[in-house]
């Protein structure tokens, strides 16, 4: 058992493998009556491919990773998240483009619900008619989306930013490929993807790290190692973007604007490097167009802009990009203001008062997390998927320099862009 | 932890110390009758204090101080509590202890004390704030979801005090003057009730003393001691409406004539929670789980007007028999048909989330609250008690009193646009 203290934090952070297979590690939260727990796999819908024991390769339908977690909690045919509650637990799941995870808050009975989950996801019980009942309850889901004009306006942006990166599809994947979806497929994937050694359980609450380990080693079964392997999905990303500008009416009343900004990875760094590039892009871009910055001013001083305006940097091992986007009547004026705003990137100034006051709020920020147990699992899963423990995060952000800021708005290459413009629909009779 | 509650004049002050947080939260309330033209008024004026001051002149000036302050958050928002309306600030900061700079909390304060007693009303951005809040009304018809939502409220709730909106209404921003607005200001600031609140690990003697010295509230009026809504629901006829959708949202409803702490109140929480929240629900099982015909339904117990509202969104060609599985599933209740498991599973889930309730500052304010305000004892054991000691009979009683007032339907005209 690896303990270690953040007396900065008030944080102390404990890991153990379990048979020498799965990392486990319990946050301790005095005072907390909750625990939440969460196990993940590195199985997200960018994934689509698996090498079978033989080394051969095999491809999936688009929504598997997604089906996939819709099944987990099924056993016999039933739904055995009861089992959860009756032990004061409540469970959920959610996939992303890059990962699953599964998850329940408890209130009692910690350790019987984490064997429950260690159980549910290492030993599915996936059977033909489960699947093919869950296809119609997922197309429903699906349906859910289509209502929603700001979904698929982010979806037809993600299409023309990238030519071909995974993720141009949907996480649910789409209709044919969700009815393609076999019981087979899910256990292939399954094998492949949700191995101990691959997975990774974070556990935050006011428990007895040394207790939870004897239960665990004493009561935790995992399974057999298997011979099929993940395959990574397709790194042949060009530069460009797709399709640089698409205007389409969708079913709304106020015109609504996307702009992505396409930052291919470095994938010659290393992981240190890139976690620091990765925050360091997340300052640049809130000092240049948060809503502190002068950029921001200007655009709401000229009605250009409202409250729905916001900026989301998204920095994964092979794809990065921010989104900038915002409702407004004047979506030209918008385009303009924040293309005009990105080619002075390399002009841009810092002072020092700009840059303590952004790092000021890096800390705030990152304390605030704290109290928030959801919040500090998942921030902590994916950070220790590049080994590097969550509360060392702040350290790193706070060793950035101005000139690394101002260094890398020089070189950013940020005219590899694409915007979707939503427009309310031209009614019949309108000219 | 504890809740002590002090008082000056008429103002209500709650301290909760706990040493789970990092952060502190302090949370102003200030409550007023719930009026269509007045609750307008009061949220432009809201808006327009949290967006910049005398101290802080513009929006940048003031989002730089917050930045700089550790991502100090200074939010505001209007909502509604039975019939009255409520103008909420909050300020979210880092405990001072992680902070080494003396002057923080009083910096703080000083952001605090700015926005309530040095406010900035001009023109400019009154008219701004209009924008924004058409903006917001326009934003609700583009997510169907939300659109089906507010035209659920707006038939269900019509001619009923119950339909006004916190944010007030699309129609009255225009009209709204400047010197309205400073109106609606002055009596927030000196009239109306008030309710503050601080949840974290601090010296409650300390907080009390540098908050009422920062913030010198005087003349508020004594905390309301009516919520309810009681003027009675009719039943009305069912109402269908169509627009071009990939899945139709369906809305039931019932009334169980049971508010917030009467004698059925717990009854009424746990038969909702049995008939439709969270997974284990009967209405989630049967629906979902076993017909497949929805991605999610559930109930929602709204007991300031004491209706039950159960939403779900099918295929236009399942909604009556979503419908009818919905109105089964009340009547296996009246029935006594469902197992004991369900029931327990249904307190279970009540339990673990009163639990967790405890478990964050949002929450332990709003308990504190309706200690306060609706007699609710600050105290874990005394509501899974209450959950507890709800049996099979209480539930299958009140159901049989449950009266379907109405049903509404948006969905497409024919077949479902591009729906799978």
């Amino acid at each position: 058992m690896k303990k270690t203290q953040y007396k900065t934090f008030h944080e102390t952070v404990y890991h153990f493998q379990l048979q020498g297979r799965l990392d486990v590690y319990l946050i301790k939260k005095p005072d907390f009556s909750k625990t939440y727990v969460t196990l993940s796999a590195p199985l997200g819908s960018i994934h689509r491919r698996y090498k079978d024991g033989e080394g051969t390769l095999h491809e999936v339908p688009a929504g598997a990773a997604h089906f996939l977690e819709h099944k987990i909690f099924e056993r016999d045919g039933k739904d055995i998240s009861e089992d959860f509650s009756m032990d004061e637990a409540q469970i959920n799941a959610f996939t992303e483009h890059h990962r699953t995870t599964y998850l329940f808050s408890a209130t009692n009975h910690v350790l019987s619900n984490v064997e429950r989950l260690f159980k549910a996801f290492f030993f599915p019980d996936f059977t033909d008619k489960g699947v093919e009942k869950e296809k119609n309850i997922i197309a429903e889901e699906l349906n859910m989306h289509l209502d929603d004009p700001y979904y698929e306006q982010y979806h037809r942006l993600m299409r023309n930013l990238y030519q071909n990166h995974p993720l141009r599809e949907d996480i649910l994947g789409t209709k044919e490929s969700i009815g393609a979806l076999r019981k087979e497929h899910l256990k292939a994937m399954h094998e492949a993807y949700y191995q101990p050694e691959k997975a990774t359980c974070v556990i935050v609450g006011d428990l007895d790290a040394y207790r939870v380990k004897a239960h665990l080693t004493e009561n935790a079964v995992l399974p057999e190692k298997t011979f099929s392997e993940p395959v990574p999905h397709f790194l042949g990303e060009p530069a460009n973007v797709q399709k640089e500008r698409e205007v389409a009416e969708l079913d709304l009343l106020m015109p609504s604007v996307l702009i992505g900004v396409k930052f291919l990875p470095e994938m010659h760094m290393d992981i240190k490097s890139r976690i620091r590039e990765r925050l360091s892009l997340s300052i640049l871009m809130s000092l240049l167009l948060g809503k502190s910055s002068d950029v921001f001013e200007r655009m709401m001083e000229s009605g250009v802009i409202n409250d729905t305006y916001g900026l989301d940097v998204a920095v994964e091992d092979t794809y990065s990009h921010v989104l900038i986007g915002t409702e407004t009547e004047k979506p030209e004026a918008f385009e303009a203001s924040i293309l005009e705003a990105l080619k002075k990137f390399p002009e841009a100034k810092i002072t020092d008062a700009d840059f303590r006051r952004i790092k000021n709020n890096l800390i705030g920020s990152f304390i605030h997390g704290l109290d928030s147990l959801e919040a500090l699992a998942h921030q902590f899963t994916e950070y220790i998927q590049y080994d590097i423990v969550f509360f060392d995060v702040l350290e790193i952000a706070q060793s950035i320099t101005k000139e690394e800021i101002l260094s890398l708005a020089k070189r950013l290459d940020t005219s590899k862009l694409s915007r979707f413009i939503a427009m309310p629909q031209t009614k019949q009779g309108d000219v | 932890m504890n809740l002590t509650i002090e008082r000056h004049k008429d103002i209500a002050y709650h301290y909760i110390a706990t040493r789970q947080f990092k952060t502190v939260q302090i949370t102003l309330r200030f409550f007023d009758e719930l009026e269509e033209k007045s609750a307008t008024a009061r949220h432009l004026m809201l808006s327009m204090l949290k967006a910049k001051n005398r101290l802080h002149p513009s929006r940048k000036a003031l989002t730089r101080k917050l930045e700089e302050l550790y991502d100090t958050s200074l939010s505001g928002v209007s909502l509604k509590l039975g019939n009255k309306h409520i103008n909420q600030f909050g300020v979210n900061i880092v405990n001072p202890s992680f902070i080494d700079d003396p002057r923080f909390f009083e910096d703080v304060l000083e952001i605090l004390r700015a926005t309530l007693f040095n406010p900035r009303f001009d023109e400019k951005t009154l008219e701004e704030e209009k924008q924004f809040l058409k903006d917001y009304f326009k934003a609700e018809y583009a997510n169907k979801a939300r659109y089906a939502a507010k035209r659920y409220r707006d038939h269900l709730f019509a001619g009923h005090p119950n339909r006004i909106n916190p944010l007030g209404a699309m129609e009255h921003i225009d009209a709204i003057t400047l010197e309205e607005v400073e109106k609606a200001y002055e009596r927030m600031i000196g009239q109306n009730s008030l309710l503050v609140s601080v949840v974290g690990d601090f010296d409650e003697e300390r907080v009390h003393r540098r908050l009422r010295a920062a913030l010198p509230f005087e003349t508020n009026a004594p905390l309301p001691d009516d919520f309810f809504l009681r003027s009675a629901f009719e039943k009305k006829e069912p109402i269908t409406e169509t627009m071009p959708l990939a899945q139709d949202r369906l809305f039931m409803t019932l009334s169980s004539g049971v508010f917030y702490g009467d004698e059925g109140y717990f009854t009424m929480v746990v038969l909702t929670a049995l008939l439709g929240e969270g997974g284990d629900s009967l209405l989630f099982r049967r629906v979902r789980e076993e017909k497949s015909l929805a991605y999610y339904v559930h109930a929602q117990y709204r007991p300031f007007s004491a209706l039950v509202s159960i939403h779900s969104a099918m295929k236009k060609k399942n909604v009556e028999q979503a419908k009818a599985l919905i109105e089964e599933t009340l009547e296996d209740i009246k029935a006594g048909n469902f197992k004991k498991r369900s029931l327990d599973l249904a307190k279970q889930y009540l339990i673990t989330s009163i639990k967790q309730s405890f478990d964050s500052p949002r929450s332990l304010s709003l308990i504190a609250l309706r200690h306060q305000l609706l007699s609710m004892p600050f105290d874990e054991s005394y509501m899974l008690k209450k959950i507890r000691d709800v049996s099979k009979t209480d539930v299958m009683e009140t159901a049989k009193r449950l009266r379907w007032i109405f049903t509404y339907v948006l969905g497409s005209e024919d077949d479902e646009k591009d729906a799978i």
